[in-house]
């Protein structure tokens, strides 16, 4: 300590450091097993607490590790073992096996090993672990009480013997109505003890219980056996564990091809869609071109009309005349035909122009025959777009929408005569066409794509 | 030991082929021999014996390397594994005992095991002849399929026992044995050899028995067999030598399929020479995967167009995967998922390479999705073939068991039909 201040350059003590030892306190002697220093530093304690120390005691104090750093006494000269008889509490009859106990011969007590088969106090070591469950039994007067009408099909024979064999197994039912086995009686299963046990349980603690509290709060009483419960739950329990892998793994199979052909069926439609919507499309440009040869399509034109127009048209003049003009006077005559009148001709004519098809530039024969069966086929076109749209409007007239058909989106139902207010035409997304008239769908279908078809030609012709 | 106790017990386990005998404690059994005796009608004056039996044979324990003259060999077990010839068990008892651990049999306890579809009769005979006969300070019974299952540290388990006379499937639930799920097949070790023995046969092999030659050696390795001719010994010795021939044969050459065996795989596959004990050799080709395959498919049986007289009966044989399928489904719901992850595999039959593996897959298809199904098999043969015996031996050396002898005073006053109460 006086080295430690003299490094720190501390004054020491207070008065009267220098001059005159200090009577030495007596020196208490450190106890045995611990070392001088040790001792030095509690002894300096004193010192500390006033603060002039700058080492506290901070560890324990010696006298607490007393014990832990001893070094081991020897507190018997040998040991030896011995086969000794042992008495067994857990047993009933007075069988004495013998095992081996270790013994100390002279010196201190044999140490006594609790885990070691060795007897703790007289008794025999494991005898602790006999325990046994705690389970309900009635005594015979209790059972004419109680028990006699609680269930008609078990007899006092058969109900002894159950509880005989639950006390035997420690109330492990499966084992149990495993070793089932009372002659006249029929068989048990699982739930049939159970419902038995529980029931005679539950009478047993309502009739011993001081009061009805107790008894409800018992776990028997709180929650009952429920027979029905438990055959339905190993009914699902037997489902589930029947789902074996080799059956998963069929399904798996099955699962795997059905979505093969699902994705497949879906590609397909797919493709019938967008062919679907490309008909509906106003811009055909994405039309199949199929390269023919010019010759072919001229040969095909020319069968479209004859040459000449057929007896009885107004068309026919004797002599030579120009193509053109005699084409020009067919189709007018065929437009007075379809009997629109005049704003009907003006419609095929407003309808060409739509499709850019310009009246015939260099009339040779096949031009003005394709020309001509385009304006017939317009003329149709149209007749039945008409057609559609007064069905349509009758429809809208009746409340019904029928859904989104390509070039109605704009049409509103006829007025009646009381005036109402128009139907709002639903405008259903793309791709969904109800089948209302399908009849006039297919058609003007066919038409357009006739007419489509056409066109291309015509115009490619046109351009020439 | 932790939880143990020696009382210096003794296990005994009469097995349907061998004997495994020892002090309950250790990890193997001391003696081993087989479970077969040779008999033989006493002829002329009946000895005086000691302790006055009054058998009308000589039996022959654990002797068979010594040729007798009409001597025939016959097992204690009956033909339904329940132990039937009385002076045959005595036998063994009195050579397992007193010959082999020379022990003084009213100071050590006994524990012996039982087939688990023992009868209440057989039972209650057995520990009457012990008691009477021996007289142990106490003795106790109790099943194969629950000392195997100890054996490998389970106390609910699905134990498949491939034994020597049969296969045997058995659910143990908590330490006491399920007897409505035991499930049995006479497909066991000694079928199997017997099926080789005839096809060797069938193939005019002829196995002969060691007795039946001399073998000098002439020189540069050479050697000089000479038939031997013994009249008088019996058909059922000469038997069981071959049968001994075949069983070493069975073990070194004879291996399972890693999967699923078809006839056609293995046509082109390599044979195995194996030199008999009389300097033949035979030459085994693909009927080395097919054999331990009646194990998985008895039907190969009939590919195989052999007689044995064991195997013939009106009863369809069973696989292995059917009859643990059928054990599992004869028990309660509740233990099923128990069952599938602990299969102990034991017995000498299963010591096939790639047993465990073939067993795995033959019930993966079967095993419920959701259940992770293990196969417990240890790798270690002692530990497979003797599983019953260790398993004995770590019950009787429990601290907790030593409340649960049956003593020889409890004998004394309630008769031997207590055992059906104490041992269940």
């Amino acid at each position: 300590m006086s080295d430690a201040k003299d490094i720190l350059g501390i004054p020491r003590g207070g008065t009267a450091s220098t001059k005159g030892k200090k009577p030495r306190e007596p020196a208490a002697k450190p106890p045995k097993g611990v070392s001088r220093e040790v001792w030095q530093i509690t002894q300096d304690r004193q010192s500390a607490l006033d603060g002039n120390d700058a080492l506290a005691a901070i560890a324990p104090s010696a006298i607490a590790l007393h014990g832990l750093k001893d070094k081991r006494k020897i507190t018997a000269r040998t040991v030896t073992w011995q086969w000794m008889p042992f008495r067994n509490s857990a047993r009933s009859d007075g069988l004495q096996l013998k095992h081996w106990v270790k013994r100390a011969v002279g010196g201190a007590q044999p140490t006594l090993m609790g885990t070691n088969g060795g007897d703790v106090g007289g008794d025999y070591a494991f005898a602790k672990y006999n325990k046994k469950i705690e389970m309900f039994k009635y005594t015979t007067e209790e059972y004419e009480r109680l028990l006699r009408h609680l269930d008609e099909s078990w007899s006092k024979e058969e109900t002894d013997y159950l509880f005989e064999q639950l006390e035997r197994f420690d109330l492990r039912f499966i084992i149990v109505v495993d070793r089932w086995s009372f002659e006249g009686g029929p068989n048990r299963t699982v739930e049939d003890l159970k419902v038995r046990y529980y029931s005679i349980a539950k009478v047993l603690i309502e009739a011993r219980a001081e009061s009805p509290e107790e008894a409800a709060a018992h776990q028997i009483v709180k929650m009952p056996f429920n027979a029905q419960h438990e055959l339905d739950r190993k009914v699902a329990l037997n489902t589930l564990l029947n789902r074996t892998n080799g059956e998963m793994k069929e399904e798996a199979e099955i699962l795997s091809k059905v979505k093969e052909i699902e994705k497949r069926r879906r590609a397909e439609n797919q493709a019938l869609l967008q062919k679907a919507v490309s008909v509906f499309s106003t811009s055909r440009t994405h039309m199949v071109q199929n390269p023919v040869s010019i010759d072919d399509v001229r040969a095909e034109f020319e069968q479209l009309a004859p040459e000449l127009p057929v007896k009885g048209s107004g068309a026919l003049k004797p002599g030579a005349y120009l193509r053109g003009q005699h084409f020009v006077t067919v189709a007018n005559e065929q437009a007075n035909a379809a009997q629109g009148g005049a704003r009907f001709a003006k419609r095929i004519d407003q309808s060409l122009e739509d499709l850019g098809v310009t009246n015939p530039v260099m009339s040779t024969h096949a031009v003005c025959a394709g020309w001509l069966k385009l304006r017939e086929e317009t003329i149709e076109l149209l007749r039945v777009r008409k057609q559609l749209v007064t069905v349509y409007e009758r429809l809208l007239a009746k409340g019904k929408t029928p859904g989104y058909i390509p070039g109605m989106a704009d049409v509103e139902p006829k007025k009646t005569s009381a005036a109402e207010k128009a139907v709002p035409v639903r405008v259903a997304s793309s791709g969904e066409i109800k089948r209302e008239d399908s009849s006039t769908l297919t058609l003007k279908r066919k038409t357009q794509d006739a007419v489509g078809g056409r066109v291309q030609k015509a115009q490619k012709m046109t351009r020439r | 030991m932790y939880g143990g106790d020696e009382v210096s017990a003794v296990v005994l386990d009469l097995g349907t082929h061998s004997v495994k005998a020892g002090y309950a404690g250790q990890d193997t059994p001391q003696h081993v021999f087989t479970s077969s005796v040779g008999a033989r009608a006493k002829g002329g004056d009946v000895d005086m014996t000691e302790g006055g039996s009054q058998s009308s044979r000589d039996i022959f324990v654990d002797s068979m390397g010594i040729r007798r003259d009409e001597v025939d060999v016959t097992s204690p077990y009956g033909e339904n594994g329940m132990l039937e010839d009385w002076e045959a068990v005595e036998g063994i008892w009195e050579h397992a005992l007193k010959k082999c651990l020379t022990i003084q049999t009213d100071e050590h306890p006994v524990l012996m095991s039982e087939p688990v579809h023992n009868s209440d009769g057989v039972r209650s005979k057995m520990v009457e002849l012990m008691f009477e006969k021996y007289a142990p300070p106490a003795l106790f019974l109790a099943k194969n399929p629950v000392l195997s299952s100890f054996a490998v540290g389970k106390a609910s388990s699905l134990v498949i026992d491939i034994g020597g006379r049969n296969t045997t499937v058995t659910a143990v639930h908590e330490g006491y044995a399920l007897q409505k799920s035991v499930t049995r097949s006479p497909l066991g070790g000694e079928a199997l050899t017997d099926v080789i023995l005839a096809r060797l046969e069938k193939q005019k092999v002829e196995v002969r028995p060691r007795y039946a030659f001399t073998k000098k050696e002439k020189g540069d390795g050479e050697f000089t067999v000479k038939a031997v001719n013994h009249p008088k010994t019996s058909a059922s010795y000469s038997l069981f030598k071959r049968r001994e021939i075949v069983e070493d044969l069975k073990a070194t050459v004879y291996q399972l399929n890693d999967h699923f065996f078809r006839g056609d795989e293995h046509k082109n596959v390599a044979g195995i020479t194996y030199e008999l004990p009389d300097g033949n050799t035979i030459e085994v080709g693909a009927e080395r995967f097919q054999i331990p395959e009646l194990l998985f498919q008895p039907d190969i049986l009939k590919d195989l167009d052999v007689n044995v007289p064991s195997l013939s009966g009106d009863v369809k044989l069973k696989s292995i995967q059917e009859l643990v399928l059928e054990c599992i489904n004869n028990s309660d719901v509740d233990v099923r998922k128990d069952l599938w992850g602990n299969l102990v595999l034991c017995g000498g039959g299963s010591m096939f390479t790639n047993m465990r593996e073939r067993l795995d897959g033959a019930l993966f298809d079967h095993a419920p999705q959701n259940v992770k199904t293990k196969v417990v098999a240890s790798m270690n043969s002692v530990e497979r073939r003797f599983s019953t015996w260790i398993g004995g031996s770590i019950l009787a050396s429990l601290g907790s068991f030593q409340q649960l002898w049956m003593s020889k005073q409890e004998y004394e006053e309630h008769g031997a039909n207590l055992v059906l109460r104490k041992c269940p």
